[in-house]
């Protein structure tokens, strides 16, 4: 029971953290932010635990194999919070229009021309994957790490490109 | 003994979970990912089921027993998604795939101009909606698109709350009828 009320514990306290900072401002590199958070909300733990007997070398294991999973799953998830998805928005535009349904081109007035790729090529430059000058997009050693990371798994995965 | 196995149940399923998928991408054909993905997930939650109730025979109270199943199927949970997204990100993200382009590119650079010729809106949307149809998250019936199964849209809905809870009222795009 307690690895189970503790992994909840320190997830709510560390989400707890993330509203209130970002309803008092927003940081530019979100995700980095997130992961400072949820890393250093952790480390906390594992440093209380291991000055106060909290709990047994196993159950700090076990805390932690179901805390690290679930917050890095919460930051993976948190780039559909920051920008709006397509997908997400489509679905939700088809719904709002219940049995009347959508056509085609009611779809171009949801998502604009330019905003989509603007938007993630922006995201790109704010986490550090990429630089811009001008109309020149080069890549950082941080983005090209990812490129190579993505390119080596979808070779093993035998995965089409995305987009 | 037991606490070990307990806790190391849910990355040994994840093992198995990473292990068949490996094993089903290149089997199944190319388009089956999804298919791929599920098999499995469901293979490594057979692997958890096993691992944490043998772990659970002996000295456990019932309310323990259940603590610990509740823990371990979170954990699986948030092993197999995280492993799913990255999955999903070589597929679906066009971050992923510019990154992939710029590394691909000569002295990995990339006009931006020609980025939002090649990706413009028209192009992202009409792949979205070929992906929403085949998923069966819309329907297109006479020329016009209908809500179809309600997985997305409750992922949608549940995306909004959390943008509602961290970004603030201001943050959720509505639709009306028209």
């Amino acid at each position: 029971m307690r690895p189970a009320l503790w992994c909840l514990g320190i997830f709510v306290f560390a989400f707890a953290i993330h509203v209130i900072l970002w309803r008092i401002k927003r940081p530019i590199a979100q995700r980095g932010a997130l992961l400072r958070i949820f890393g250093a909300v952790f480390l906390l733990f594992l440093s209380a635990a291991a000055i106060l007997p909290l709990l047994s070398f196993w159950e700090c294991v076990h805390v932690g194999i179901c805390y690290v999973p679930f917050s890095l799953s919460y930051i993976a998830l948190y780039s559909a919070i920051e920008a709006d998805s397509p997908s997400l928005t489509m679905v939700k535009f088809v719904a709002a229009a219940g049995s009347a349904g959508r056509a085609r081109e009611d779809f171009d007035r949801v998502i604009s021309d330019t905003s989509l790729v603007e938007e993630r090529l922006k995201a790109m430059v704010d986490e550090g994957m990429a630089v811009r000058q001008g109309n020149v997009l080069g890549i950082t050693p941080k983005g090209l790490g990812m490129a190579r990371l993505f390119s080596a798994a979808a070779r093993l995965l035998n995965l089409n490109p995305g987009g | 003994m037991d606490s070990a196995q307990l806790a190391l149940a849910p990355v040994i399923a994840a093992g198995a979970d990473v292990a068949v998928h490996l094993l089903l991408s290149h089997v199944l054909p190319r388009g089956a990912q999804r298919k791929a993905i599920l098999l499995a997930f469901t293979v490594g939650l057979a692997v958890l089921g096993y691992v944490t109730l043998t772990g659970l025979q002996h000295g456990f109270a019932p309310g323990d027993r259940l603590a610990y199943a509740v823990l371990n199927l979170a954990a699986y949970w948030g092993l197999a998604f995280g492993y799913f997204t990255f999955v999903n990100l070589n597929i679906a993200s066009l971050r992923i795939r510019i990154l992939k382009e710029l590394l691909a590119s000569p002295r990995q650079r990339l006009d931006t101009a020609d980025l939002l010729t090649r990706y413009d809106a028209k192009a992202v949307l009409e792949k979205r909606l070929e992906r929403l149809v085949d998923g069966r998250q819309l329907e297109l019936r006479n020329g016009r698109y209908h809500s179809g199964q309600s997985v997305f849209l409750t992922l949608a809905r549940v995306m909004d709350a959390l943008k509602w809870a961290i970004l603030g009222p201001v943050a959720v795009k509505r639709f009306g009828p028209d």
